[in-house]
């Protein structure tokens, strides 16, 4: 009870003294007053200052972490297509039998090299939980290239024993895109989280100005009415100067987000489907050789080829709707899915080598030629395609977040810059006055 | 539809204000959610619960009398499966193809081969005449799925290492026996492990395929002890013990034999502690393939196709000395028709 009464008596202390110094404030004399208001736009232009400074390199902070995220995302995503892509030329190498063309064997090893270089750069660009989960793909990729060679030392001798090896290594290869498919889960809410705070982080800048620009009016107002000029030029010139980096520099804050924002919704996002339209086409393919390699009993594999392929079609369709990118290799899956077709009814109907031949070198049949069949072909020509839209789309993201960057690192220079000289005018402005009383 | 997904459509216009205030669009430059796919029709095959056996002492290899005159090859009698199979063109037939010896892909030319299929060109050419082995249509399954497969008719015969059993006969339809096989077990250290029953008192872990006769017989009370690794194939089984995952590996002695082929490593070791004779499986519906399929049986027990089947794939081959092959098993036509 004593303690609270103490401390009510402390702030009605506190109380006291603040109305005595605001009415002795009043009772100040006009040398006096103009000295604060001339310390209180000063401190205020030079808060713009910092707080200018603090929302420009948030903001360019978020956007960067947007763009890492980014580039993160296509990266892994890029280990993602690697790794089916080589499992698809294992599968059909393996469909095909004998001993292994060396141009495939060829671009199986650069396909398992670059996935194992991928995982090495998208750790270091992981978060902590991301990387424990890249770990696991990289020991479980590890894994995945023993099975395969396993699976091909046993084949090279004839043992049937291989395709047990075989199915294990898919096996393994299934759960790996699942751990890489999470990471990527987890980098594209990186994206949207960053992308979020730099929209967020104008606030600073817009309430520093308009603090400013209160004092900067408050000021001129009161020495027109106190002093009977009508402007008090360098407060007039600064005024303008706070205008000018509110609309300015929040145009040109704002266009940066602006346009990191359109590289999220545009490219990246195109860039997004495409990768994944790719990686499930892969799968599909390898998909397509497991049904075969299961001779006339491909049924699961077959459920497996229809989701992936439902993933191409739904990924490239939203892809080419929403940003144009994509169509072509629309088109070109289509036909490799009606090759796929003509393979499996083949299979069905009990042609398992007729089947076989189309899926792998395109028949020789001239029946099935007719029909215009021809599935490496047809996929070739989804892969080049779809490649190539990917590397256009990636590069496009990575450009324009480049230059929302240049554009904010100018900026922050040039409002801190107009802080200190509306501190100066404004020191200068109340300076004029403070001399007609020496 | 989510936060995600409706954050990308806000109108361009409320983007535009956000370039002049710079914070209008929050939260709306987000990446498309992952694609999920779909399929339209999801097929599934319903399982059947294994009915139990009524009197599993019966002597399973009982099958029908085959039929007294076998048709001429390419004339199978009308209202037959045989015809019914002749006018498709096509012999079906459920098969392994990773059974070194048995039934299994050839790596290097992607052919089928072995012992059961050499059996299954046999009926081929009783059912088309010369040139039938060319009209079999392949399909390849597991073991789980050799019982279902006749079920479910995807295909008319399954020749697959397949044991005769009282419990099977409740579900399909067996031919005589062709092949007098006995379970094993294969080890990688036979010093340790000479027999099932030091496997056992070790607690050394087997490997046995899901739904054989071999996983059910390695689980019996006789030898617990033994702890059971199921793998959906034998192959897998193999895998297994090259990784380390098992000790050994439990199975007819004619697919370890293939194993043994396959991995110097291991060896066939202890007698054979079971009987399984080899029959080929049908319909439960299709006596009368059946009994087409006992004369073909019949007459390749008489003019030594049987014989030679087993010379080629298991002397030949180097897998087993000629006199560790057993004698062509005698049939037993004393099951009454349905």
């Amino acid at each position: 009870m004593a303690t609270l009464t103490r401390s009510t008596g402390r702030f009605a202390g506190s109380a006291a003294t603040w109305i005595r110094q605001t009415v002795a404030l009043r009772s100040a004399d006009s040398p006096t007053k103009l000295r604060l208001a001339m310390v209180v736009t000063v401190l205020a232009a030079l808060l713009l200052s910092i707080a200018g400074w603090y929302s420009i390199d948030r903001r360019d902070t978020a956007i960067g972490d947007a763009a890492r995220a980014a580039e993160q995302l296509i990266q892994v995503q890029d280990v993602r297509v690697q790794v089916v892509q080589a499992d698809s030329i294992a599968s059909n190498a393996y469909l095909v039998g004998g001993q292994e063309a060396a141009d495939q064997r060829a671009e199986y090893d650069s396909r398992i090299a670059a996935a194992a270089a991928g995982l090495l750069v998208a750790v270091q660009g992981a978060t902590s939980v991301d990387a424990t989960e890249l770990e696991s793909v990289n020991q479980r990729l590890a894994v995945y290239v023993g099975l395969v060679e396993q699976a091909r030392a046993n084949n090279r001798q004839g043992f049937p024993v291989g395709a047990a090896y075989q199915r294990q290594a898919r096996a393994i290869a299934s759960v790996l895109v699942d751990s890489l498919r999470t990471v990527e889960q987890s980098t594209r809410q990186r994206v949207d989280d960053s992308m979020a705070r730099a929209h967020r982080a104008s606030w600073t800048l817009i309430v520093a100005g308009l603090l400013v620009l209160v004092a900067l009016v408050v000021g001129s107002w009161w020495l027109a009415v106190r002093w009977r000029r009508l402007v008090n030029v360098p407060l007039a010139i600064a005024g303008v100067i706070v205008v000018l980096v509110l609309t300015v520099g929040l145009g040109v804050n704002g266009r940066a987000v602006s346009k990191a924002g359109d590289a999220v919704r545009g490219p990246l996002s195109a860039a997004d489907l495409v990768a994944q339209a790719r990686a499930a086409g892969f799968d599909a393919r390898s998909s397509e050789a497991l049904t075969l390699i299961n001779r006339g009993n491909g049924a699961a594999y077959e459920t497996g080829w229809q989701l992936s392929s439902s993933i191409v079609a739904e990924a490239l369709l939203r892809s080419c709707d929403s940003y144009g990118v994509g169509c072509g290799a629309v088109l070109s899956y289509e036909a490799y899915a009606d090759s796929h077709a003509m393979v499996r009814s083949l299979d069905d109907a009990g042609d398992w080598d007729r089947a076989v031949e189309l899926a792998t070198a395109g028949s020789l049949d001239a029946l099935v030629q007719q029909s215009g069949s021809n599935p490496p072909a047809d996929f070739d020509a989804f892969a080049v395609a779809s490649s190539d839209e990917l590397v256009e789309q990636s590069t496009t993201a990575s450009q324009a977040f480049d230059d929302a960057d240049a554009q904010l690192l100018v900026l922050r220079w040039i409002v801190v810059a107009a802080g200190l000289a509306i501190a100066a005018l404004a020191f200068t402005g109340y300076e004029r006055r403070l001399r007609e009383y020496r | 539809m989510n936060a995600r997904t409706r954050g990308r459509r806000w109108p361009a216009a409320v983007c535009a204000l956000g370039m002049v205030v710079g914070a209008a669009c929050s939260g709306d430059a987000t990446l498309p959610d992952e694609v999920a796919g779909s399929i339209a029709e999801a097929t599934t095959t319903p399982t059947t619960a294994a009915p139990a056996c009524p009197d599993p002492s019966a002597y399973a290899s009982m099958t029908y009398e085959p039929l007294e005159v076998l048709p001429e090859p390419g004339d199978m009698p009308d209202g037959t499966t045989m015809a019914e199979i002749q006018d498709r063109g096509q012999l079906v037939v459920g098969v392994s193809a990773d059974t070194l010896l048995f039934g299994s892909r050839n790596p290097l030319n992607g052919d089928i081969e072995g012992f059961d299929i050499d059996v299954l060109k046999t009926v081929a050419r009783a059912i088309f005449g010369d040139g039938g082995e060319e009209r079999i249509v392949y399909k390849v399954i597991t073991y789980a799925q050799r019982l279902p497969s006749l079920e479910a008719g995807d295909v008319d015969i399954v020749a697959h290492t397949m044991t005769i059993n009282c419990n099977r006969w409740l579900r399909i339809a067996f031919s005589s026996v062709y092949y007098q096989a006995g379970q094993k077990v294969l080890v990688k250290d036979k010093e340790r492990f000479p027999d099932v029953f030091a496997l056992r008192d070790a607690g050394a872990r087997v490997c046995a395929p899901e739904g054989s006769t071999n996983i059910d017989e390695i689980s019996k009370a006789e030898y617990a002890g033994v702890i059971v690794v199921p793998k959906p194939d034998i192959s897998d089984c193999l895998v297994a013990m090259q990784q380390g995952q098992a000790d050994a590996t439990t199975g007819d002695d004619t697919v370890l034999a293939g194993f043994a082929a396959q991995d110097p490593s291991t060896e066939l070791v202890g007698d054979a502690f079971t009987q399984e004779p080899y029959g080929l499986g049908m319909n439960l519906d299709d006596s009368d393939l059946v009994q087409f399929v006992n004369a073909v049986l019949d007459q390749a027990r008489a003019d030594g196709t049987l014989e030679q089947i087993a010379r080629t794939w298991l002397v030949d081959t180097g897998a087993l000395d000629a006199e560790d092959v057993p004698p062509v098993p005698e049939p037993d036509y004393t099951r009454a028709l349905p």
